[in-house]
C-alpha cells in the first residue's frame, strides 16, 4: 500500500527498522537523549554533538537513527526540570516553567509531567507526518537542480536567516561569509592547491564542520555558563498517583485545540531556517494566550494547563520540520540539525538534495523511526519523568568541567588531529563574540556547512555556463526563481532592520 | 551579579564626535586579519583555484568594513543602543533572557562571573596545550579538578573522587572502546 505512495526506497527503510540493533538504538537514544535533555544547560544541539563521535565505530544506519532519536528525546527531556524545578533543561523549555512550575507548587507535578509527555509525544507524530509527507516531493523537485542553482541555493539559505531571525542584515552576511571563506580552506577541489592552511596536513581536507560545531555550539556554550551559572534551588514536594496520569490524558483531549494549534506552531516555525524549539515556545504561547478569552488570558503564568499544552506541544513538532530542509536541501536551519547534518557526512553519506536519490532506505528510516521515537517519549515520559527529574540536582559546577572535557576529546575523536582542538578552541571563542555581539551562530555554521556546495556549484556552473554571468545566474526558471528569493530575503530584512 | 556588561568602550576623536565603539570592532577586525592572511597565502595560486574563493574574498572585505561602518562607528550624539535586542529570539539571548539573578540565594560567593568565565577559558586553552606533550589521563585530572575548585567545589574528596572518575570513563569509552589515540 504505501509503495504506490512512496518510492520502493521505502521497503528499505523498513528492512532497517526490523532490525534489532536500530530499534535499540531507538530505544537507547531516545532515553539517552531525555537523559541530557533533563540536565540543565544541555541542549538537544550539545547532546547531539557530544554523541557523534561516539557513534562513529557503528554502522550509518544505527548511529544516526540512535542521534534523531535522541535529539527528540532531548528536546522533551528539557521540559521536565523546567516543570519540576523551574529550570529549563534547554532553551526550548523556558515557557514551559511559566505554568509548569506553577503547577509543581500546587502539588501537580506529575499531572503537568505526564501532559507534557503526552503532547510532546502527539505532537512529535503530526510533525514526523509533515516529514513523510513534504519530503518525498521536496527531494525530488532538488534533484532538477543543477550547478549554479545549488550555488544560489546556498547564498538563499545565508540571506534567510536574517530575514527570519530579523538580526542584522550586516553581521549575519558577514558571519556567512566568513563561514563560506572557512569552507574555502584545504585543497581547492579543481586543481588541488592548498588555500589558508598554516602549513598543517590535516587541513589540507578542509575545516571539518563538526569540529566547528563543537566550538560554536558547546565550549562556548560551557563559557557562557560559567558567567551564567545556574538556576537551581531546592526540590519540591511531588505528589504521585495514578490519577493524575488519568487526569493528565482528560486535560489534553479536553483541549484539542490548544494542542493541535501548539503542534502546527512548531511544525511551521521548526521549518525556518535559524528558528527551533526555542522560539517556537514562545511564539505558541503567546499565541494560545492571545486566542484565550479575558478571563483565561489573565490566568496564563499562574499554573494553567493550556499553558504547559502551548509550550510542550510546539517544541516538540520542531523537530520534525526541521529535518524537511535539512535532509532534502541539505540545509540545516538550526543548531540541532546543522549538528545532524555533521553526523549524516560523517558517516559517509552525502548530504545535499542528492541523498533521498543515494541513501533513499537510510533516510527514510530516520523519518519512521521518529514514529517509534514519539510513541517512546510519550511512554518513558508518562513512565519516569519524575525519576529523570532527579538529574535537574546535577550541580552546574561538575557540568562545565565534564562538558569542556567531552568538548575537547569530542573535537580530537573527530578525525584524530591535534590541529581540530586549536579550532574547537577558536571556534568556542567566536560562539561567545557572537553572543555578545549579536552575530546569528546559525549564520557562520551554514557557512562553513555549504561552503563545498557552494565553490563546486559556482566553479562548474560558470564554467558550463561559458563564463557568463546571465548565462549563469538566468541558467533556468528554478535559478531565477532562487533570485527573486534572495533580492525578496535581503528586502524583507532591509526593510525590519 | 550583574547583568552581562560586554567589554565594550566607547572613545571619540578629532573635532566632530566620531564614536567607535571598540567591542564592535572585534570581530570584523578579526575576519580582516584572517582575509589578509587569506590574501597573502593564496596570492600566487593560479586563477583557477581561486575561481569561487577569490570574489568571496573580496565580497567578505567588503562586509566586514561595511559591518564597521554601519555597527560600530556613530556620529553624533552618544547613542550607542545599536539595536542589539529587537527581536532577538536565538538560542543564547533567550538563554540570557532566563535571568540567573533571581534565584541564586545560597551561594554566598558569586562563583559565576565574567571572572571565572575568562579563567575557565585560560585553564581550557591551557588544557589543550597541555594535552599533547603530558598525556590524556594527567591533563585531564588536572583540569577537571582546577575547573571544579574554580566553581566552587571544596571538598578534597568530590574533587579527587569526581576528577579521577570522569576522566578514567571518558578514557576508557574514547581511548579503549573507540580506539581513538588520545
Amino acid at each position: 500500500m504505501l509503495g504506490v505512495l512512496f518510492p520502493a526506497a521505502i521497503d528499505g527503510a523498513f528492512g532497517i527498522l526490523s532490525s534489532p540493533y536500530v530499534l535499540f538504538a531507538i530505544l537507547l537514544g531516545t532515553a539517552v537523549g531525555i537523559v541530557f535533555g533533563a540536565i540543565p544547560g544541555f541542549s538537544a544541539t550539545m547532546t547531539i554533538i557530544l554523541f557523534t563521535p561516539v557513534t562513529i565505530p557503528f554502522e550509518p544506519t544505527v548511529a544516526l537513527i540512535f542521534l534523531v532519536s535522541a535529539y527528540g528525546g532531548a528536546i522533551y527531556g528539557g521540559s521536565i526540570p523546567a516543570i519540576l524545578i523551574n529550570t529549563p533543561g534547554a532553551p526550548g523549555s523556558i515557557v514551559t516553567c511559566w505554568d509548569g512550575y506553577e503547577l509543581t507548587k500546587q502539588g501537580r507535578a506529575i499531572y503537568a509531567l505526564a501532559v507534557s509527555a503526552i503532547v510532546s509525544g502527539l505532537a512529535g507524530l503530526i510533525a514526523a507526518t509533515f516529514l513523510l509527507v513534504f519530503a518525498p516531493p521536496i527531494s525530488d523537485f532538488a534533484l532538477n537542480f543543477g550547478n549554479p542553482e545549488m550555488f544560489l541555493l546556498a547564498v538563499f539559505a545565508l540571506t534567510i536567516i536574517p530575514a527570519a531571525k530579523g538580526s542584522s542584515l550586516s553581521k549575519a552576511l558577514l558571519a556567512g561569509a566568513f563561514g563560506l571563506l572557512i569552507g574555502t580552506i584545504g585543497n581547492d577541489p579543481q586543481l588541488a592547491q592548498p588555500r589558508a592552511t598554516f602549513g598543517q596536513t590535516a587541513l589540507l581536507e578542509g575545516v571539518d564542520f563538526v569540529v566547528v560545531l563543537i566550538g560554536l555550539f558547546v565550549l562556548a556554550e560551557v563559557f557562557w555558563l560559567a558567567y551564567r551559572g545556574t538556576v537551581v534551588t531546592s526540590g519540591s514536594t511531588v505528589q504521585r498517583g495514578a490519577s493524575e496520569v488519568y487526569d493528565a490524558a482528560r486535560a489534553v483531549v479536553s483541549r484539542p485545540v490548544g494542542f493541535v494549534r501548539g503542534a502546527l506552531i512548531g511544525t511551521f516555525i521548526g521549518s525556518l531556517p535559524g528558528a527551533g524549539a526555542d522560539v517556537a515556545n514562545f511564539v505558541s504561547y503567546n499565541e494560545a494566550k492571545r486566542w484565550a478569552n479575558d478571563e483565561l488570558a489573565d490566568r496564563f503564568g499562574t499554573g494553567i494547563i493550556e499553558g504547559v499544552i502551548a509550550a510542550d506541544s510546539s517544541n516538540n513538532a520542531t523537530q520534525g520540520s526541521a529535518l524537511i530542509p535539512t535532509l532534502t536541501l541539505g540545509i540545516p536551519g538550526s543548531g540541532a540539525t546543522a549538528a545532524l547534518l555533521g553526523a549524516i557526512a560523517l558517516h559517509g553519506l552525502n548530504p545535499g538534495p542528492g541523498l533521498f536519490d543515494a541513501s533513499g532506505d537510510i533516510v527514510y528510516a530516520m523519518i519512521l523511526s521518529l514514529f517509534v521515537g514519539n510513541v517512546l517519549i510519550l511512554v518513558y515520559g508518562l513512565a519516569g519523568s519524575q525519576y529523570f527529574g532527579k538529574l535537574a540536582y546535577i550541580p552546574i559546577r561538575y557540568i562545565i568541567p565534564s562538558v569542556a572535557v567531552l568538548a575537547v576529546v569530542g573535537g580530537f575523536a573527530v578525525r584524530n588531529a591535534p590541529v581540530d582542538l586549536y579550532i574547537v578552541l577558536l571556534f568556542g571563542l567566536l560562539g561567545v563574540l557572537f553572543v555578545v555581539y549579536d552575530y546569528p551562530l546559525v549564520s557562520l555554521v551554514l557557512g562553513v556547512i555549504l561552503g563545498d556546495i557552494a565553490e563546486s556549484g559556482f566553479v562548474t556552473g560558470w564554467l558550463l555556463t561559458g563564463e557568463s554571468a546571465t548565462a549563469f545566474l538566468f541558467n533556468s526558471s528554478i535559478a531565477v526563481g532562487l533570485l527573486a528569493l534572495i533580492a525578496l530575503s535581503l528586502v524583507v530584512t532591509a526593510i525590519k532592520n | 551579579m550583574t547583568r552581562i556588561t560586554p567589554p565594550t568602550m566607547t572613545m571619540s576623536t578629532g573635532s566632530r564626535t566620531l564614536e567607535v565603539d571598540t567591542g564592535e570592532l572585534l570581530f570584523p577586525g578579526l575576519v580582516l586579519a584572517f582575509c589578509l592572511f587569506y590574501y597573502w597565502d593564496t596570492r600566487a595560486l593560479p586563477e583557477l583555484s581561486m575561481l569561487y574563493a577569490g570574489p568571496l574574498l573580496y565580497i567578505t572585505i567588503a562586509l566586514a568594513v561595511m559591518t564597521v561602518a554601519v555597527q560600530a562607528v556613530s556620529v553624533g550624539n552618544g547613542n550607542d543602543d545599536d539595536g542589539s535586542d529587537d527581536g532577538d529570539t536565538g538560542v543564547e539571548s533567550a538563554a540570557a533572557a532566563f535571568d540567573p539573578d533571581t534565584d541564586l540565594e545560597d551561594d554566598g560567593e558569586a562563583v559565576f562571573t565574567v571572572r571565572s568565565a575568562a579563567v575557565l577559558i585560560a585553564l581550557t586553552a591551557g588544557y589543550i596545550i597541555a594535552l599533547e606533550p603530558i598525556g590524556f589521563l594527567a591533563t585531564t585530572v588536572a583540569f577537571l579538578a582546577a575547573t571544579l575548585y574554580l566553581f566552587g567545589e571544596r571538598n578534597p574528596l568530590a574533587l579527587a573522587g569526581y576528577s579521577l572518575g570522569f576522566a578514567i570513563g571518558v578514557w576508557l569509552v574514547f581511548v579503549q572502546w573507540l580506539m581513538i589515540p588520545l
